[in-house]
């Protein structure tokens, strides 16, 4: 290959990175949102938040439930903080705007429910047992209770178990994805 | 310089005084951008460094997650290096390659840390890596960290242009069956093998694999003669309680067949046992306690055989003096045992040599503003038995500034210290006249290298991170003609070089479906002689870089449980042994049919029939063919 041909082809090649790069910088610039606010969540709270964003995307809801906003619901209170809402401020999932909110007994128009420790999560289950919602616990034997997903903590991590079965009964479509990461319910170290 | 280490200094010195004390723990970053497989190895239990994003450490640092390593396609760690940011990785035949971050990238690249689960794995020898015997199933691979840059002070010699940490994944982790075979044109069979379990309040697994790669071809045409199988088996296991005591105790054993063009076939073989234990203490301090046996052997006929011994003993204990201190300090001792058979070519002399490393080092990490800006100061001192002892300090500072910037700097001082390479290498000529040979008074090559970098994680689906570099080396390898006549050629130190440059990666997330990954690093090398040099090879032999690299990546989640990746790398010609330029591509496609079993098609090399990447163009350099491949994946828990 003659080396002109190699210093075009580099040339060439940085040159489109020029572009890009145009392009990327000003759309960074645009996109920056408001200063971050200190907070005082534990990390545990803040990661359960996380995953709770990243189950909306890895979950198909049936065609009744995909109207709105994806709302995510915590029920009792809010262990939360503000960390939940900083999550999914501005995000979307399929186009739809993500919304939390939190109930202090059983109600419809949850897509995600997040039952914290020490809520009364036999009520809450029995209230959204054939409603399409992603229920979600953080204490043993949720799943056993009918729940759809469970955070364990394994060693020092904040881990997750799924039942498809509770899935597939409330009409959830869950990614394969989501489903081989998650651990097999009981089996938490 | 030393002007620039005593600013640096008092700068930390000021920061460590009791005024700068008391505080909370540093505010950890922003999780909304972490993906769940990242999401689940964040350690909540602490705000300690490990915690830490990677968007927030006070180093030019990329992460290659399983993840990217399996939809990439690629079949070898070496290979999957390719994936980080601003490493320069260059085959040179089925089982050489030349790998280098930031420039110094020769025939024998010297500059790198590479560890496996803490474990040091280049070889003493001449201080590179023998790539070709690491080797792991690449699904059990956790993660890949690679930091470009010096990190001498806490991982120790060796870490001058950069450490790579491959980390295997936790038993805990791989409990089931996992199995996968594949097979294509030039990797023509690979089968992987993995079961876990549980023993009480332990988790365990074994694993072996094989592999089978197919000759490549020379420039001229005709075949390399450079088939290589290989096979590697072990077994991990980690127990003890969360929030107690725990202990990991694993092993691995490798071996591979290697030809290479006409000659007989070369035997390599790697053993290692390790064990580690780590104990949290009062007042959130700990302590970890980790020992390793490893042994190479090596019989490449025509050239050398070898085997080399290493035992090491590491120890280290972190605490928080004060409330806005984490103190983290150790030490350790390793020995290396070796013997080596030369040849017509090459010997050491001594055949045989036995040599200790001792090393000891302190850091602390001290939050000037809690949550905002921290500074970290450490120094690692090391003896070795060819040049004694060396002092290797860095200072490192980062800021968090609001809307998830993170501006970071540090200055650090790394050695590479003599090998049996650099001290005992005797090459010979026709008549066995010894042409070149190494010095018994051969010193560790020296850097001080400054960086500084930027990133920015808008809440976007985008994130930007960019570092700016410069390394400075004294004390180069060099090739000293003799006073009088043209041989013997000694190795002394009286080459210094210098490299620059712009390391730039780029995330992006179009939709949820699709991630992208753009990497792109421009690089200047130079060596000159110092006063006084006789050197007569003008550094050609410790680089040999490339002015620019060029990676993007990209990741589609199709409907249907699908998905296509493509991985296009682009690298810029190489002036000494000259190698084009040359842009190449993979592409993978995979379907997910069932959680238990994965399809999947990878093309590789696909731009060109077959293209070089390193060596003498003539007469042999090996060149790398367009491949295909086709396997299934099954896993059962």
């Amino acid at each position: 290959m003659a080396s002109s041909r190699r210093t075009a082809h580099g040339a060439r090649l940085t040159s489109r990175l020029t572009r890009l790069l145009a392009w990327i910088v000003p759309c960074a610039v645009s996109l920056v949102p408001g200063a971050m606010i200190a907070q005082d969540v534990s990390l545990e709270y803040r990661v359960k938040a996380a995953y709770l964003f990243n189950f909306a995307k890895f979950v198909e809801w049936p065609p009744a439930a995909r109207r709105g906003a994806l709302t995510i619901c915590v029920a009792g209170r809010n262990v939360f903080g503000d960390a939940l809402e900083r999550t999914v401020t501005g995000e979307s999932v399929d186009g739809r705007p993500l919304a939390v909110r939190v109930i202090l007994e059983p109600m419809d128009g949850c897509h995600i429910l997040f039952v914290p420790r020490g809520a009364a999560a036999p009520a809450y289950l029995r209230a959204s047992q054939d409603a399409p919602v992603l229920t979600g616990g953080e204490m043993p034997r949720f799943i056993d209770e009918g729940g759809v997903a469970n955070f364990v903590l394994e060693g020092t991590n904040v881990r997750f178990e799924i039942s498809q079965p509770a899935a597939e009964r409330v009409g959830l479509r869950i990614s394969s994805r989501l489903l081989r990461l998650a651990r097999l319910p009981g089996a938490g170290l | 310089m030393s002007r620039l280490w005593a600013v640096g200094f008092g700068i930390w010195a000021a920061a460590v005084s009791p005024a700068a004390a008391s505080g909370a723990q540093p505010e950890p970053q922003d999780l909304a951008r972490l993906t769940v497989e990242e999401l689940m190895q964040i350690d909540v239990t602490s705000a300690a460094r490990r915690a830490e994003p990677v968007g927030t450490t006070a180093a030019a640092m990329s992460v290659i997650t399983s993840d990217d390593i399996r939809r990439s396609g690629v079949t070898t760690i070496a290979d999957a290096l390719a994936l980080a940011d601003g490493v320069h990785v260059a085959r040179v035949n089925n089982g050489a390659w030349s790998i280098s971050a930031r420039g110094f990238n020769g025939s024998t690249p010297n500059k790198l840390l590479v560890m496996v689960d803490g474990r040091t794995v280049y070889t003493p020898l001449f201080a590179g890596v023998f790539w070709n015997t690491q080797d792991y199933v690449l699904e059990d691979i956790e993660r890949i960290e690679v930091i470009r840059g010096p990190g001498a002070t806490l991982w120790g010699a060796n870490a001058v242009n950069g450490v790579v940490n491959i980390i295997t994944r936790h038993t805990r982790d791989t409990i089931g069956t996992y199995a996968s075979a594949s097979a294509g044109n030039e990797d023509r069979a690979i089968g992987e093998f993995r079961h876990g379990g549980r023993a009480g309040s332990a988790a365990w697994r074994v694993y072996g694999k094989y592999a089978d790669r197919d000759s490549q071809q020379v420039s001229a045409g005709g075949g390399a003669g450079d088939p290589r199988r290989r096979g590697q088996a072990g077994f991990r296991v980690d127990g003890g309680a969360a929030g107690a005591t725990t202990w990991t105790v694993l092993g691995n054993a490798f071996h591979s067949r290697e030809e290479l063009f006409d000659r007989p076939a070369a035997e390599f073989s790697d053993l290692s046992l390790q064990g580690r234990i780590d104990a949290p203490l009062a007042n959130a301090s700990r302590l970890e306690v980790q020992s390793y046996y490893r042994r190479e052997y090596r019989r490449v006929p025509r050239q050398l055989t070898h085997h080399i011994d290493v035992l090491d003993l590491d120890a280290q204990h972190s605490f928080a003096p004060a409330p806005r201190h984490a103190v983290v300090w150790g030490g350790g001792a390793r020995m290396n045992r070796d013997g080596t058979h030369g040849s017509g070519v090459l010997r050491f002399t001594p055949a045989a040599r036995t040599y200790p490393v001792y090393s000891a080092f302190v850091q602390d990490d001290v939050a000037l503003v809690p949550g905002r800006a921290f500074l970290t100061g450490g120094v690692k001192f090391e003896h070795n038995a060819f040049s004694g002892g060396e002092l290797q300090p860095n200072v490192r500072g980062r800021v968090l500034l609001p809307r998830r910037q993170v501006l970071w700097g540090a200055v650090s001082r790394a050695t590479r210290r003599p090998t049996r390479f650099d001290d005992d290498l005797e090459v010979l000529g026709p008549g066995g006249v010894v042409t070149v040979r190494g010095s018994d008074d051969f010193q560790s090559e020296s850097l001080v290298a400054s960086e500084v970098g930027y990133r920015i994680q808008p809440s976007a689906p985008l994130s930007i991170d960019a570092t700016v570099f410069v390394h400075r080396f004294d004390d180069l390898r060099s090739q000293e003609a003799p006073p009088a006549g043209v041989v013997p050629i000694v190795l002394g130190n009286t080459l210094k070089g210098r490299s620059r440059g712009l390391e730039l990666a780029v995330n992006v997330q179009p939709a949820i479906w699709w991630r992208a990954h753009v990497s792109a690093t421009w690089l200047h090398t130079a060596i000159e002689r110092e006063p006084g040099s006789r050197d007569i090879g003008a550094g050609a032999s410790e680089m040999n870089d490339p002015s620019y690299l060029l990676g993007v990546r990209s990741s589609f989640d199709l409907p249907n449980d699908l998905e296509l990746d493509a991985v296009v790398r682009a690298v810029d010609d190489l002036p000494n042994p000259a190698v084009p330029a040359y842009a190449e591509m993979n592409l993978r496609l995979g379907w997910r049919a069932t959680p238990r079993l994965d399809v999947w098609v990878v093309g590789h090399d696909l731009l060109h029939d077959q293209h070089p990447e390193f060596g003498v163009p003539l007469p042999r350099r090996v060149e790398f063919e367009r491949g295909i491949r086709a396997g299934v994946t099954v896993r059962i828990r």
